[in-house]
C-alpha cells in the first residue's frame, strides 16, 4: 500500500510539473512564436504572432483540463477507491478534452490557414485521438471492474 | 426475481437478526442486504448455514417471483 501511494504521489508530481511547464509556456508563447516566425519563416511584421498565440493558448485549455482530470484520478486512486463512478467521469472528461483538441486543431487550420504547420497539426490530432482511444478503453475497463466489484460485494 | 423469505423464518425461530448473522458467520449488514432483496448472489455455504440455523429447506427460504421485465423478455 505504501509503495502504491508512493507511485501515485510520483505521478501527481509529474502531472503538477507538466502543468507548471504548460502555464510557463503559455506566458512565453508570444515571445516564442515571434522568435520562431522571424527565424524560420523570416516573418517580422508581428501580425501573425497574436493569432498563432491565441491558437496555441486555445490548444492548452483542453490539455490543462485533461491534466487536472489526471490529478483527480491520482487522488481517487490514493484514497483507495479507484473503481468508482468518479473515475469513469474523469476518464470521460479526458476523452472530451482530446476530441476538443482535435476539433480546435482542424478548425484553426481551416480558419487561419496555418498551412506551414499542417504537419504538426496532424501530429497533434493523431496523438489526441490515440489518447482518447486509450482513455475510452480504460473507461470501459473501469466500468466493467465496478460492475464486477458490485456483484462481488452483493454476493453474501 | 428471487425473493428471500428471511423475516418470516426468523420470526418463526424466535431469533434476532444479529444473533443469526453471528451464527452463520456474516455481518448484520450483509444479512440486511439479503433480507431487503438487494443481494445479487448467495454462496452455497451461506445458504447451507441459513438452512442449518433456521431448520428449513432452501425452498422455504427462496421463492421465485415472475416480474414484468422477465415477462417482456419472453
Amino acid at each position: 500500500m505504501k509503495k502504491k501511494n508512493l507511485t501515485v504521489n510520483i505521478l501527481k508530481v509529474f502531472v503538477i510539473i507538466t502543468g507548471i511547464f504548460t502555464l510557463a509556456a503559455a506566458v512565453l508563447t508570444p515571445a516564442f512564436v515571434d522568435h520562431f516566425l522571424s527565424v524560420v519563416y523570416g516573418i517580422t511584421d508581428g501580425e501573425t504572432v497574436m493569432p498563432l498565440s491565441i491558437y496555441i493558448w486555445t490548444l492548452m485549455l483542453p490539455f490543462l483540463c485533461a491534466l487536472w482530470c489526471v490529478l483527480r484520478l491520482c487522488s481517487i486512486i490514493a484514497a483507495g477507491n479507484p473503481f468508482s463512478m468518479q473515475s469513469v467521469h474523469e476518464l470521460k472528461v479526458i476523452i472530451i478534452c482530446c476530441i476538443a483538441e482535435v476539433i480546435i486543431c482542424f478548425a484553426a487550420e481551416f480558419i487561419f490557414k496555418f498551412y506551414p504547420f499542417l504537419l504538426s497539426t496532424i501530429l497533434v490530432a493523431v496523438v489526441c485521438i490515440v489518447i482518447a482511444v486509450f482513455a475510452a478503453v480504460l473507461k470501459e475497463l473501469v466500468g466493467s471492474a465496478i460492475h464486477l466489484r458490485e456483484e462481488n460485494e452483493l454476493t453474501i | 426475481m428471487i425473493n428471500v423469505n428471511l423475516d418470516v423464518l426468523i420470526a418463526k425461530r424466535k431469533i434476532s437478526s444479529g444473533e443469526l448473522a453471528e451464527r452463520i458467520g456474516i455481518t448484520p449488514a450483509n444479512l440486511s442486504i439479503l433480507k431487503t432483496g438487494k443481494a445479487k448472489a448467495i454462496r452455497f455455504s451461506t445458504l447451507s448455514a441459513l438452512c442449518r440455523e433456521l431448520d428449513c429447506q432452501p425452498g422455504d427460504l427462496l421463492e421465485y417471483i415472475r416480474t414484468e421485465e422477465e415477462s417482456k423478455d419472453d
